[in-house]
Order: C-alpha cells, then sequence, then structure tokens
C-alpha cells in the first residue's frame, strides 16, 4: 500500500492534516444527513437515500494551530450494497458507524460493521459509534429502543467512541467529528501539500471477495 | 461595562502635537523594558512603530491617477504598552492610558523618507503582535481634526478617536474602507485598503487560507487589510461594535454611547433585517469564532457571493446566453453582466482563482454551467445545423452533422413531442391497430419524446413498457388490462397474508419485516418533492409504523403495496434500494396502481440486472463504458486512467437508477421513454453517460486529477444538465460509434485495407433505424482485428485503439468530420484495434434479460431465503 493518508503539515506553528471517513449503517439511519448537518449544516427530513456513494469534504479546527480536514465517504446502507462497501472502508483512517436509537436491529446492523471493520479495514482505524435520532426519544421518550448505557458499554468493550446524535438538531455531530479527529495521530509529520503525499485513497477497484469478474479482457 | 470613558477629554482643536507621555509616566507602573529610545519621544526624536499596513490610499478625487498611496499606522509614543496591568482595577485606567499615547496615522508613501524602511519591515513582520525588535520613527505630525496639517496626512491619538466607519470591501464600491471620527471635528478622508498590491494582507490571507483551507473566515467574511486595524486597536482599547448601525466601530465608548447605539453586539451574528438571503449557512458560526464581535462583515451582497460559495455566480450565469468552456475566457466576453465583470475583476476573486484549486473547479463548473444554459436558451429557439455544429465542439472531434432531415422533417420537427392527437394518428380508428411500422412510432418517440401535458405518456408508455403489444388491437388491450388487473389483485393478496402475523416466525418473517420497513422508509423520501408525492395529511394506518406521527397519503401508501407486491412477485430479487425510484414516474404517470405495477415489473426485467447482489450487472455496464470510452475519446481515457478512474464507479448512480437523480422530473419522463424505444439501442443510457461525459472532458481533463474528485464533480452534476442537448449528443456519439464498428469490421473482412477518398456528399441518415444486419452482421467470432495505418490514423496514445473516424466505410453516413490537428499523429504505430463483445453488444437493439438462475443465485428475496 502507498504511504498512509494522513499527511500534517505544519506551517509555522499551525498544523494541518487530512484524513478519509468512511460511514457505514443500516439505511436509513441517518448517515446522509449526519454528514449533511457536519457539511452543510442542513436537515431535510425527505433526503432521498444514497445510491452508490457521495463524497464531501469539510474542514474544522481542532484550536487555533490545528486543522483537520474530513474526506468524507457516505455509504449507500441497504445490505445488497455491501459488497461496494470495502472500497471505502480500506484506506480509511477513521470510520462512523450509525444506528438508529429507536431501531434495536440497526445496532445489530453496525456491531457486524464495526466487526467486519475491525478485522478487514487499516488496522489504526478509529472507529465512532453514533445512535442517531436522538431527537425523536427526546419528544418520545418511549421511542427509544436502545439506551445508552447498553450502547455505551458495548462501545467501551470494542473499543470505540460513542456519542448519541441528532442529525435533526445538530446535537452532538460537531462533537462527534471533533472527538474523531483529536484521536487522529496528528503528530506525523508529513509533507505539505496534501494531494502531494500519496493518496492512501480510497481504493475503487470494483473487485468483491469472491465475486471476481476479471479484467478488462472479460471473454 | 464597568469602565467609564472619557469623552472629548481633549479640546476639540489643537494644532499642537498631542503629548501625553507626562500624564502616562504619572500613571504608569510599569516603567520595565528596554524602550529607552522612547524617553526622546516627546522631544519628538522617536517613536515606536507598532504595526504599520502599506497600500492604504486617499482617493482626493474620483479619479485613479489622483490617489495618493500611503501607510496606515499604529504608534506608540511611550514605553511598553504590552505589558500587563499588575492589578485588575488598574486595567481600565491603564487602557486609558494606552489610547492616549497611542497614535493611529496615515502617511503618505511619498512623506516618509528614511523612515519607509521602518515601515516596510513592520509591514511584513507576520504576526498578531507588535514585532520583537523596536522600530523607532519621526513621530507624525499630531492632529485632531483633519485638514489642520494639509496634505491628508494625519496622526490622532486613539483616545480622541470617537468611531471608526468601516466598509469592507463591496461589489459596488471595490476597496475596502476606514473613516475615523475623531470626538471632535470632522472626519478625516476615508482610507481604501488596496488590499491586491499590500504584500502584508496578501501573505496574510495566504496563510489564512493555507491553515483553514478556506479563504473565507469561520463565519463568511473575507479578511481583508480594515479587519487588521481594528485588531490592532482591540489590543489596547475597548471597541464596540455598533448594533444600530453594524458599520460603525465605537473606540472606548462610554455608557451613553452604547446605549445610544443600542446595544454592542458581541456573540451574536448580525442579522438586519432585510438581508435573509444574506445568512446562508451559519453553520460554522457556533464553532470556535462564536465568541467573538465579528468584525466589519461585508455588505450583504458581497456577503452572499463569499457564503454561498459561488452559488451566485451559478445564478448570475443564468441570465447570459454565451458559451464559453473556461471562466478564465469569461471576462472577455462582452456579453457578461457588469456586476459579473466587476466581480471576476476583483483581486479578491482573481486571488481566489490563483490560489485555489477548489475554486478552479468551481469556476469551471459555473462556467460549464453557462454553456448548459445557452444550450437550453437554444431549445426555445430553431435548432439549426451550425448550432448543433458549435455546441459540438468536443475533444472527440467535431461530430458530423447530425442530418438535418430525417424523413423529410427538419430537426426541429423530429424534436416536437408527440401529441396525444399525433399518437392516435398512428392506430386505426376502428380497429386500434397500429398502421405505421414500430420503428416509426418508436422514431418519433426517441427523436421528440411524448407531451408532457395531454396524458399521451398514460396510453404510450404502456406500449414503450411492453405491458400492451405494439400489434394488439383495442380489444386485445382491454382485456389484457382486465386481466392484469386481476392479477395484481391476487399477488396484493399472497402478502395480505403476512399482514396478520407481520410475516411470520423464522428467517422468512423476519426477512419479510425488514423489506416491509425499508420499502417504507424509502417511499417516504421518494420524490417527495412531486406534489402527489409531497402530502402527509393522512393518518398513518398502521399505529406502530415509524412513520406513524408524520401522516402519510395514498399515493405513498399504494407505492408502498406496489413495491410490497413487487417484493413477493420477484422472489429471486425482492426490493432493493433504487426501486422506488424506478417505479415514481411509472406511478406518477398512470395514478393507477395496478396499471402501474405492471408497467413497473416490465421495466424491471431490464433492470433486474442493476439489484444483484454481487453487482456484476452494474459492472458489466461500467466495463462496456470503459471500452467505450476507450475507443471514443482515448485522451480522455487516459486522463481518466492517470485520475485512477477507470473503473467508471462515479456513473454508478447514474447507470442504476438510470439518471433519475441527475436530472429534474419532467426531464426523467423524457430520458426514459427515449430510452425504452430502443431506437438506437437497448443500451443507449450508455451513450448517454458518453454524452455527460464529453461535455465535461475539459473540466475533467484539466482540473480533476483523482477519483474522488472526479466522483465529487459528477456526483454534483446533478439537476445541472442540460437533457436535450445532451440526447442529440449521446445520438451523434452512437452513430459515430456504429461507424467506427464498421470501418474495423471491414478491415478485418479485407485485410490490406485501400485507401479511400472521403466522400464528402455521401447519402445521408435515412429514417431507418440501424438494421439489425449493421448491428449483428460482423459477429463472426473476430473481435478483434488489427487495423493497419491509414491515411491520417489513430491518436498517438498508445492505449488508444481508434480514433477511426477517418476511415469511412464503404456505407459511409454522413459527413466527413473535420480533421485538423489529427494529421500530426498519423506516424504513430497503430495498436489492435479490439471490438469487445461488450461494445459489439451496444449495438444490438435487444433488450438483454438475466437468466432466473442469475437472478436466483444473486438475488436476496423470499427465495433465497426458504432456500437457506
Amino acid at each position: 500500500m502507498a504511504s498512509r493518508g494522513q499527511p500534517v503539515s505544519r506551517v509555522g506553528t499551525a498544523r494541518f492534516a487530512q484524513f478519509k471517513l468512511v460511514l457505514l449503517g443500516e439505511s436509513a439511519v441517518g448517515k446522509s444527513s449526519i454528514v449533511l448537518r457536519f457539511v452543510k449544516d442542513q436537515f431535510d427530513s425527505y433526503r432521498e437515500s444514497t445510491i452508490g456513494a457521495a463524497f464531501l469534504t469539510q474542514t474544522i479546527s481542532l484550536d487555533d494551530h490545528t486543522t483537520v480536514k474530513f474526506e468524507i465517504w457516505d455509504t449507500a446502507g441497504q445490505e445488497r450494497y455491501k459488497s461496494l462497501a470495502p472500497m471505502y472502508y480500506r484506506n480509511a483512517n477513521c470510520a462512523v458507524v450509525v444506528y438508529d436509537i429507536t431501531q434495536a436491529s440497526s445496532l445489530d446492523k453496525a456491531k457486524q460493521w464495526v466487526k467486519e471493520l475491525q478485522r478487514q479495514a487499516n488496522e489504526n482505524i478509529i472507529i465512532a459509534l453514533a445512535g442517531n435520532k436522538l431527537d425523536l426519544v427526546t419528544e418520545q421518550p418511549d421511542k427509544r429502543a436502545i439506551t445508552t448505557a447498553d450502547a455505551e458499554a458495548y462501545s467501551r468493550e470494542a473499543g470505540l467512541l460513542f456519542f448519541e446524535t441528532s442529525a435533526k438538531t445538530a446535537e452532538n455531530v460537531r462533537e462527534l467529528f471533533t472527538s474523531i479527529a483529536k484521536k487522529l495521530p496528528l503528530d506525523q509529520a508529513g509533507p505539505r501539500n496534501p494531494r502531494s503525499g500519496g493518496r492512501g485513497g480510497v481504493e475503487l477497484r470494483p473487485e468483491a471477495p469472491g465475486t471476481q469478474t476479471g479484467g478488462a479482457c472479460q471473454c | 461595562m464597568t469602565k467609564q470613558p472619557v469623552k472629548a477629554a481633549q479640546p476639540a482643536a489643537n494644532p499642537r502635537p498631542v503629548s501625553p507621555s507626562n500624564s502616562f509616566y504619572a500613571l504608569s507602573d510599569d516603567e520595565e523594558g528596554d524602550y529607552n529610545a522612547i524617553t526622546h519621544s516627546s522631544s519628538g526624536r522617536g517613536v515606536k512603530l507598532l504595526f504599520s499596513k502599506s497600500k492604504v490610499y486617499i482617493h482626493p478625487t474620483p479619479s485613479a491617477k489622483d490617489n495618493i498611496p500611503g501607510y496606515v499606522a499604529l504608534l506608540q509614543q511611550k514605553p511598553d504598552l504590552d505589558s500587563r496591568p499588575t492589578s485588575p482595577s488598574s486595567a481600565a485606567a491603564t487602557r486609558n492610558n494606552a489610547a492616549s499615547s497611542l497614535l493611529l496615522a496615515w502617511l503618505p508613501e511619498s512623506s516618509l523618507g528614511d523612515a519607509l524602511n521602518s515601515y516596510v519591515k513592520v509591514d511584513l513582520s507576520d504576526g498578531d503582535c507588535p514585532p520583537r525588535q523596536s522600530y523607532l520613527v519621526p513621530p507624525p505630525p499630531t492632529s485632531t481634526q483633519p485638514g489642520s496639517l494639509g496634505h491628508y496626512a494625519f496622526a490622532i491619538p486613539v483616545s480622541q478617536i470617537y468611531s471608526l466607519l468601516v466598509r469592507p470591501p463591496s461589489l459596488g464600491w471595490w476597496f475596502g474602507s476606514l473613516i475615523i471620527n475623531p470626538r471632535g471635528g470632522d472626519s478625516f478622508p476615508a482610507l481604501f485598503f488596496h488590499d491586491s498590491e499590500c504584500q502584508s494582507t496578501i501573505l496574510q490571507k495566504k496563510r489564512r487560507a493555507r491553515e483553514n483551507f478556506d479563504p473565507f473566515g469561520a463565519n463568511g467574511e473575507m479578511f481583508w487589510g480594515g479587519d487588521e486595524v481594528l485588531r490592532w486597536l482591540r489590543r489596547y482599547v475597548e471597541i464596540e461594535r455598533s448594533g444600530a448601525e453594524p458599520n460603525i466601530y465605537l473606540v472606548d465608548p462610554s455608557a451613553e454611547d452604547q446605549e445610544a447605539f443600542s446595544k454592542p453586539v458581541t456573540a451574536a451574528v448580525v442579522r438586519r433585517p432585510g438581508q435573509g438571503g444574506a445568512t446562508v449557512g451559519g453553520a460554522a458560526g457556533a464553532g470556535s469564532n462564536s465568541n467573538r464581535p465579528r468584525d466589519a462583515s461585508m455588505d450583504p451582497v458581497t456577503k452572499f457571493v463569499k457564503e454561498a460559495g459561488w452559488n451566485l455566480m451559478e445564478k448570475f450565469s443564468k441570465v447570459t446566453t454565451f458559451t464559453r468552456r473556461t471562466a478564465e475566457t469569461v471576462i472577455d466576453n462582452p456579453k457578461i453582466p457588469p456586476q459579473m465583470r466587476r466581480l471576476l475583476k476583483n483581486p479578491e476573486v482573481q486571488t481566489i482563482q490563483d490560489e485555489f484549486d477548489s475554486a478552479r473547479i468551481y469556476l469551471a463548473r459555473w462556467a460549464m454551467g453557462i454553456a448548459e444554459q445557452s444550450e437550453k436558451d437554444r431549445n426555445t429557439r430553431i435548432w439549426t445545423a451550425r448550432d448543433v455544429l458549435e455546441m459540438e465542439e468536443t475533444g472527440v472531434g467535431e461530430f458530423e452533422l447530425l442530418d438535418t432531415e430525417i424523413a423529410g422533417l427538419s430537426l426541429k420537427e423530429q424534436r416536437r413531442p408527440v401529441t396525444l392527437k399525433e399518437w392516435n394518428s398512428f392506430f386505426d380508428q376502428s380497429t386500434g391497430r397500429l398502421q405505421i411500422t414500430v420503428d416509426e412510432v418508436k422514431e418519433r418517440v426517441f427523436h421528440g419524446g411524448l407531451d408532457p401535458e395531454d396524458g399521451v405518456r398514460k396510453e404510450a408508455w404502456l406500449f414503450l413498457l411492453g405491458v400492451y403489444e405494439w400489434d394488439s388491437t383495442f380489444d386485445d388491450r382491454k382485456a389484457e388490462l382486465a386481466s392484469l388487473r386481476d392479477e395484481y389483485v391476487k399477488l396484493k393478496g399472497a402478502w395480505w397474508d403476512r399482514l396478520i402475523d407481520l410475516g411470520g416466525e423464522g428467517e422468512e418473517g423476519e426477512w419479510w419485516r425488514e423489506q416491509k420497513g425499508r420499502i417504507e422508509k424509502d417511499v417516504h423520501r421518494t420524490d417527495r418533492n412531486v406534489p402527489i408525492f409531497a402530502g402527509e395529511d393522512n393518518p398513518h394506518p398502521d399505529p406502530s409504523s415509524p412513520f406513524a406521527d408524520v401522516g402519510t397519503n395514498v399515493h405513498l401508501e399504494q407505492m408502498k403495496d406496489m413495491l410490497l407486491t413487487y417484493n413477493e412477485y420477484n422472489r429471486d430479487l425482492g426490493y432493493v434500494q433504487g426501486m422506488s425510484d424506478l417505479l415514481a414516474p411509472i406511478y406518477a404517470v398512470m395514478q393507477d396502481d395496478a396499471v402501474a405495477f405492471w408497467g413497473f415489473q416490465r421495466f424491471m426485467e431490464r433492470m433486474e440486472r442493476n439489484f444483484l447482489r454481487d453487482q456484476s450487472g452494474m459492472r458489466k455496464q461500467l466495463l462496456t463504458l470503459d471500452h467505450l470510452v476507450q475507443l471514443m475519446d482515448p485522451k480522455l481515457y487516459l486522463h481518466l486512467q492517470s485520475a485512477d478512474s477507470t473503473n467508471f464507479f462515479f456513473f454508478f448512480r447514474m447507470l442504476l437508477v438510470w439518471y433519475k437523480r441527475e436530472f429534474a422530473w419532467l426531464d426523467i419522463l423524457r430520458l426514459w421513454e427515449t430510452l425504452w424505444t430502443d431506437y438506437l439501442s437497448s443500451n443507449f443510457s450508455l451513450f448517454v453517460a458518453l454524452a455527460i461525459l464529453e461535455k465535461h472532458r475539459d473540466v475533467i481533463m484539466d482540473h480533476l486529477k483523482h477519483f474522488d474528485e472526479v466522483l465529487k464533480y459528477v456526483n454534483e452534476l446533478s439537476t445541472a444538465i442540460d437533457l436535450e442537448s445532451t440526447l442529440m449528443r449521446a445520438e451523434a456519439l452512437y452513430r459515430r460509434f456504429q461507424r467506427t464498428v464498421e470501418a474495423i469490421d471491414k478491415k478485418s473482412n479485407f485485410p490490406a485495407p485501400k485507401l479511400r477518398k472521403r466522400n464528402t456528399n455521401t447519402s445521408k441518415i435515412t429514417s431507418k433505424p440501424p438494421t439489425a444486419s449493421s448491428a449483428t452482421a460482423n459477429t463472426s467470432g473476430i473481435d478483434s482485428v488489427t487495423a493497419n495505418s491509414t491515411h491520417n490514423g489513430a491518436a498517438s496514445s498508445p492505449s488508444s485503439p481508434a480514433t477511426t473516424t477517418p476511415t469511412q466505410s464503404t456505407r459511409d453516413k454522413g459527413k466527413q468530420p473535420a480533421t485538423e490537428g489529427r494529421n500530426s499523429q498519423e506516424l504513430q504505430p497503430q495498436k489492435p484495434k479490439t471490438i469487445s463483445p461488450e461494445l459489439r453488444e451496444l449495438l444490438s437493439r435487444k433488450v438483454e434479460m438475466l437468466p432466473r438462475k442469475v437472478v436466483r443465485k444473486e438475488g436476496e428475496g423470499l427465495a433465497r431465503v426458504r432456500s437457506k
């Protein structure tokens, strides 16, 4: 693999680092909505399902001297598109695995993703678990299907960052990304130009395990 | 505010330099420091230069040639003000003293003499603090009133400044300016910050851009020279922004001043009434800067430009009608609106243009938006052959003209939508049998589309989708429809039983509940901006649904039923995300669930391959696109290769749901009916992809160097693509592709080709679609042929199989494309040209359907669950 994708540059005392982040999780748990909130500070109740993948970027300042740019790959949630996921997480530095706190089954899916990431992805990948749709239970506490304590306990056990978020109200969304940024290896020096430093890159060779369709000369 | 600022402590007119140093010494408890030189300051030998900024002009007349360049500077007449007061109680007093010991000055460059060097150095000493080293300069003549010294130069004790009127750079008045209002007397002349000439401002901007990756501040304001002056002053005195008049900053205001100017604005973002449009994206405002008063924010228009991230430019583009490919050339265009010209000439904009890749891409896309719009505009008038020709200046060489006449119809007539009246005229009025050929009907729909208003789609789509047979009669169709309705009710009944026990036990039950939940979620987020799907006034029938609170409408419920029925009907495949996108237009046109279901079911027969678990169907299409680009535009292909983008994954979404997310609703209806005709190719959707790619090839080749950039760019084309011109381009590309294949096949049949003189007056394209022979004639197992060099052979790139256009087949259709620039390439050795099976299939009009066993294996429907 080419050099890893977290170039950190120092300009005077300022640091600039760039990381790849992938969002995973069951469909309709709010992955795209979390990204939309984080990147554009918007929310759309009728946001259409993601097909293929979306790529967005957002830059945050950790402090006066440290700037982190996230390159975010937002993926489609349905199982059917699972074979595409490795393309996105293969070189990701961090992942946000999202579930819906009002849907018990979505946490099971999230746990599967965490397992897969821990097995298949970059070994230093930083994983955050996000229990989304916090606004729903704030209005109606009985809608909650997964307690904070349970998810927290699981996260501790699996070594994940954990937040309950609401893309709708923006609660904890920025915090989620900020805490990821803080855990990333900012101290590694790197070339000034993020583009020149070998892009760890999301490797988009469409090949899922066991489904080789051959190269260009498929006959 | 506890402090009691002193107002008008000095006589209004004081021609003599103010010399407050004695009083300072009396009050100060701070005499440390290496500032011996300062003892001379009161005797006029030197003052400490804390900050300075170059290229600050006074504009004495409206004529630019009278402008006087100078320095604005903050000077200190006494020892180190930087040291903190020793006790909190003395803070205010120290600050006041600071104010009176500081001078804010403007001095013309020409007056500085030997001191110029110091001013330059201090200007360029990067940083938030005054330079460590003391720079002493001759004390400027002090005045508290403008004009008293003549020649515009002035220096005013900061304590004498009542307020600052700050105007950040704006559209109409490009240079940001600062006007100093003294406590007594008239204002000083406005200082104009020519930031583009000011080295320190440029450096500052670059530094900020480097650090934040964004030329704009967290609140969307842009850094400019005047900000610096406010920042200097804030180090020493209280600066309050007036809430009533946001351009006014009060210097050490008294309580009553603050009252008079209403509350000082601190944390809150300033929002002036009637400025709603300018408050886009307060997102970042919640960040680190929110506790700081906002510095002189820009005027609404400029701010909007900045905040909207060039969206405004794209808006401007909507009112222009010219075609240019890149923003660099935009500025030369005489048709550009003046406000846009000003904007582009603005140094800020140019700076961004120079410095940021992303801005470059924005601008390029913006220019593309203009081109796109101009194509739309042209659609409203008569298309001429010349228009088409102009439109097609792409990298694959100029396209041959599409023949301007097909079956005696002009281009304009060809592309006139088929109305219900015309549609009905295709059929025998008594029997309802089609009385022209199917291809004639398809040709009309392919080129003209169907009238969106008169309901013709409701009938015609059933033919195009295959619900009705083309050779059916009225009676046949009536019977067919009746039986399909019955069938739908039965199918629906099959899963209604499941509702009782919610799908039942075990894996099957679990699968069903999951599918049901997924369908519901997807239906509630499919095309909700289309009126029939928008409402939410019906209570949800199922109180346990996650959507029970938001309500529903009858069409959403019908959508769910149809998809659940399909999920049950196609047990091998089941429901997959994306299908709701394919159903919505059909249902919206039919507005009849049974009929729409069957239309959808037929549509799915060809789309099934897109929804397999192993993505093999999608991959095959992307691979075919790969081959197609390789053949048709080798240069672009090489570029995409260098950008790791030849997987063409950025077309995944477009191909999966047939551009549903890329075009507006009405365009989708038009596009799909075109594709359903299979008039030229059953994979015409790939030529649409090629057309989109060709349209954007310059931007892609000039600006996009990495896969993620390409994907982002292509994703963001969504809703910005002009359909009509794309379809025309796609057709031209298809014809060109067809000829290329024919030419290569010809050579394989006649190995040593003789050079043919070009036929420029060959027959025109007939109204006939490609015959079956042209699609299948040369499939005799020879897929790879070697084309030896021809008179103006292939492109230079080694992997470029063909720019074979020059080699015309004997069945030469259309005119020879311009070949300039190609002859230089003719000496390149030729590589074998390959027409892969994938490419050859593109010539077929037969819709490929998957064998059931493939669907069974790679589907994830009920059949799979049961077989576990």
